[in-house]
Order: C-alpha cells, then structure tokens, then sequence
C-alpha cells in the first residue's frame, strides 16, 4: 500500500516577527487516497478546535495562537546583560497522514493553539481538548468523537454517529442523517445537552440529569419499569438500578446514551 | 242409498255409541225422510253378515315360501359384510410373505432416525441450553473483539452487547472492568458502569467498581459509581467515596453527589 507520511514540523518564532505570530498560518495536507473516507485525529490541551467539511479533496490547517501573552511577549527586551535572546515560544506541532489517516500531535501542553481545519465531507473526527475553548464540527458524515472539558461541543449538519463528552459545557448536536447501526452517546457534568434527529430515526433513549430536566418532541415509549432483581450473595437486593429514563423511539434501536449532573436534556425532531 | 255424509251417524247407531244429540239428529232426518229406515236395516243385516264370516288359514305353503324368501335374503346380506371382509383377509394371509414385515420394519426405523434428526425425541432441552450458552459464547466473543476496536461507537456497542450476555464465567466482567478502568473514553466507561450494574451478581463486580471509584477522574464517571453503588446498596464504597472527596481538584457538583451518596448509604 502506497504510503505518504509527511512530517511538518513547524517553528513560528519571533525571529519572523510579531506580526506573522499573531496572523493565521496554513498546512495543506494532500491525501492518499483522494475522494475516499478518512480521519482526522486531533488532541490538544490548550486551544479550541474547528473542523468543517467541504469538496475540497485535501485538508488545510488553519491555526492562531491562542495565546495572549504572545503580544506582550515583544515588551520584553531582545537582549539582556549584554545576552542576545534566542529563546521562542513556538507552537509546534506534528501531522502524519498515511492511507487517509490524519493524526495531528505534539503540541506543547503548554501552547494555546487554535485549530480550524477544513476536510472532506466523508471524514470521522476523533477531537479533544482540555482549556480553552470549544469544538466545533460542521458538515461531515462519519463517526465523531469528541471530548472537551472546559469548553462547549457543538455539532452542526453532521451525519452518522457521535460520541461526545465535556465537563464544564453545553452540548449541542444537529443530525442529518443517522448510522442506524452505531449507539451514541452524550456527557456532561454542568451544562445542556440539546441533540436534534431526524425524525425516522429508531433508537433507544437512556437520559438522565441529576439536577435538570429532560424535554423532547418525540413519540416516545418510556419503560418506567427499569426496576431490577439484583440477587448477591443469597441477599436478594430489589432496587431500582438508577433513576435514568429510558424510552424507545420509533420501535427502539441502539442505545443512545445522554447523561448530565446539572443541566437540561432535549431531544428534538428535525 | 243411504247419502254418504250420514254414514257416521248411521254407524254410530248399528253400534250403539250415539249420544243423545246424535240421536235426536238421526230421528229427525228419519222423520225428514231424508234416511230410510229400510236401508238402516239393511245395512244392519250385512254388518252381521259380515261379523259371520270366518276369515281363511293360510296355507302352509305360503309359510314355507315366506321363509324361505327370508333365508334368501339373509343370504345375499352376509356376502355384502362380514364375508366380503373376511374373504379380503384370507386374502392378504394367503399373499403374506415374511420380507414384507421386513420392509416395513425398515420403514419404521427409518422413520425414526429421521425423524430424530429435525425433531430429537430425547435432549431437546439440552439442545437448548447448549444453543443459548453457544449464543452467549458468540456474543461474548463478538463483544471482546469490538471492545479492542479503536472506534468508540464500537466499544460503546461491546459494552451494549454486555449486558445481554448471561454467563459465570469472569472473562465479559473482567473486560469490561478492565474497559472501566482504562478505556480512553468517558462515555464508554459511563456505559461500562451501567453494564457492569446489570451483571451485580458476580462478586467480582463489587468489588470491581468499589476499586475503580478511586481511579476515576472524569466527574461524570466518578457520578455514575455513585450511582451504581447507591443501587447496589454498597456500604464498602464509603470510604473510597470519602477518599475522592479529599481530593481538592474534585468537580464541585461530584463533591454535592457523593456527600448525599455517602449519606443515603449509611
């Protein structure tokens, strides 16, 4: 198999100037097989991250440093004692790409990069993130999955499954189209997740929310009885499993998963 | 001639079962002159005429004909019953060979093997069980492979399948605590605990998720375990619960959830 791995490793220092540092900079990335699916794998810690599909056949690389303290940075003096400064905070990072097979990494924990990337459309994206900012996806159909902690998820015109996690933001999700073969699934701790089907789709609801509410415009069949016989040990414990609801829609299917401590639930009909 | 329409009342007179009205009617027609009394007379005569007459014997000729006409269609009846059916069996006796009781035997036992093969007569539950252990054996199988994929819907599928499998064996809890305690994704270490809830007889299970409070990072996870332990009733995971509560870094709304687990526990 024809395999094309190309390494960037990418300085942006001073040395280039202020100005380039504060711009936004541009990686394109040709694919091994061009007009097939692929995927796009990406983990930051700092930053926020951004990917679209379009028809183009290559994926590009958008990316900013994040980091504000980049603009004092040229307050402080270029020489010191007499020394010559030769120190840069650079945002590096590493892109390999082998069989449509993306995978962005090396980023310092300690750089604040944000990422905006455009794909084509048959792209799965596995993203994640830690501080400072929100992920965002619009315009794929394939398998998404995403985990942020600080920050929002939102998921607009995609297609096929999802599986997303944040702690500290809402999620929000439009489907317009399902892979009815896949369950997904919704977390958070403090914040709504607010996910939109389409109509026809079947699956199985599995929602709570601690300290929030659940709302929905679908037909749903609820199955209040998820009260089971847990028998340990000779003790017969007859207790109710946890106090999540869980209904079918349209007949019922794979599992969909939305879980939340404190926020609000909705599940919409498209 | 006497006209027909008295005839009734005329005999009932010869015999004497008139009652008064009848009577009277006759008398009164006799003196109508509608009935002779001559012809009454003359009827009477003949009835006793007729009362004189004695009828003849038959002749034994004629019984010895009517039973012989009996004896004939005795005859024919027998021939269409009995002896037909036993004429039909002599029949078969005399072509009888011993071969065909062999064929048939053949037949029979054919029959039988058969018939066993679709339909066992013995071990049909057994079969049963065996088909349910060998769908679990394939489920088990299919859930081990998924869970190594590197897509979390597959995984998140695994954990799913989990749940319908019914076995004692270890190897489904072991993987999916093992899921529970490494896998990259927190929606399918969510997805594990509830899974792990459903297979709470396993001792092994308890003990498994009282391990794992600890090793939790993610807030959402560290919730369900409360969750599951406040269902399972689990008195032991206090203090672990207690332990993850030392922790400064520890989600503000996790910190609320356990302090009222560990209360709803004691």
């Amino acid at each position: 198999m024809k395999t094309i791995k190309h390494i960037f490793f990418l300085l942006l220092s001073l040395f280039l100037g202020v100005s380039t540092s504060l711009a936004q900079e541009q990686v394109v990335i040709p694919l091994s097989n061009p007009g097939a699916p692929g995927t796009l794998e990406l983990g930051i810690v700092r930053g926020s991250i951004s990917v679209s599909g379009t028809d183009a056949e290559q994926i590009i690389i958008n990316y900013v440093s994040g980091d504000n303290n980049a603009n004092s940075r040229q307050n402080t003096p270029q020489t010191k004692n007499g020394l010559r400064r030769i120190s840069d905070k650079s945002i590096g990072f590493e892109v390999t790409e082998s069989n449509n097979k993306v995978e962005i990494g090396g980023t310092s924990p300690m750089a604040d990069v944000n990422f905006s990337i455009s794909v084509p459309r048959n792209f799965s994206v596995f993203l994640s993130t830690v501080n400072g900012g929100n992920v965002i996806v619009e315009n794929i159909n394939g398998e998404i999955e995403i985990s942020n902690v600080n920050g929002n998820v939102i998921l607009t015109n995609v297609s096929g499954s999802a599986s997303v996690n944040t702690v500290n933001g809402d999620i929000s999700a439009s489907f317009n189209s399902i892979n009815q073969d896949n369950p997904m699934a919704f977390s958070n701790v403090h914040g709504d997740i607010d996910i939109t089907l389409p109509a026809n789709v079947r699956f199985t609801a599995n929602m709570k929310s601690e300290w929030g509410e659940i709302y929905t415009d679908f037909e749903m069949d609820i199955n209040r009885s998820n009260r089971e016989n847990i028998q340990a040990n000779s003790d017969v414990y007859k207790v109710s499993i946890n106090n999540s609801i869980i209904g079918n829609i349209n007949g019922g299917g794979p599992e969909y998963l939305f879980k939340t401590l404190q926020g609000d639930i909705y599940i919409r009909k498209r | 001639m006497i006209d027909e329409k008295y005839i009734d009342l005329i005999t009932g007179y010869l015999q004497d079962s008139l009652d008064q009205d009848d009577q009277k009617k006759l008398d009164g027609l006799i003196e109508a002159g509608k009935i002779n009394r001559h012809d009454i007379d003359e009827m009477q005569m003949v009835l006793k005429g007729i009362d004189s007459i004695e009828p003849p014997k038959p002749s034994p000729s004629m019984r010895d004909r009517f039973y012989s006409m009996i004896e004939e269609e005795k005859q024919t009846q027998s021939i269409s019953w009995s002896n037909k059916l036993n004429r039909w069996i002599d029949d078969q006796k005399s072509r009888f060979e011993f071969r065909y009781a062999i064929y048939a035997a053949m037949i029979f036992l054919a029959g039988l093997f058969f018939g066993d093969l679709y339909a066992p007569l013995s071990n049909q539950s057994n079969q049963i069980d065996r088909l349910t252990s060998e769908v679990s054996q394939m489920r088990e199988m299919m859930m081990i492979s998924l869970l190594e994929n590197s897509s979390a819907a597959d995984r998140l599928k695994a954990v799913n399948i989990s749940t319908a499998i019914r076995t004692e064996d270890n190897r489904v809890v072991n993987a999916l605590l093992s899921t529970l305690n490494n896998d990259s994704n927190v929606n399918v270490r969510i997805a594990a605990v509830d899974a792990l809830v459903a297979h709470a007889s396993n001792p092994t299970v308890r003990t498994g998720l009282i391990h794992s409070i600890t090793r939790q990072e993610s807030p959402i996870v560290q919730a369900a375990l409360a969750d599951a332990m406040l269902a399972l009733q689990e008195k032991q995971s206090v203090d672990e619960f207690r332990k993850l509560l030392e922790r400064d870094e520890l989600d503000m709304n996790v910190r609320n959830k356990l302090e009222n687990t560990i209360a709803a526990l004691n």
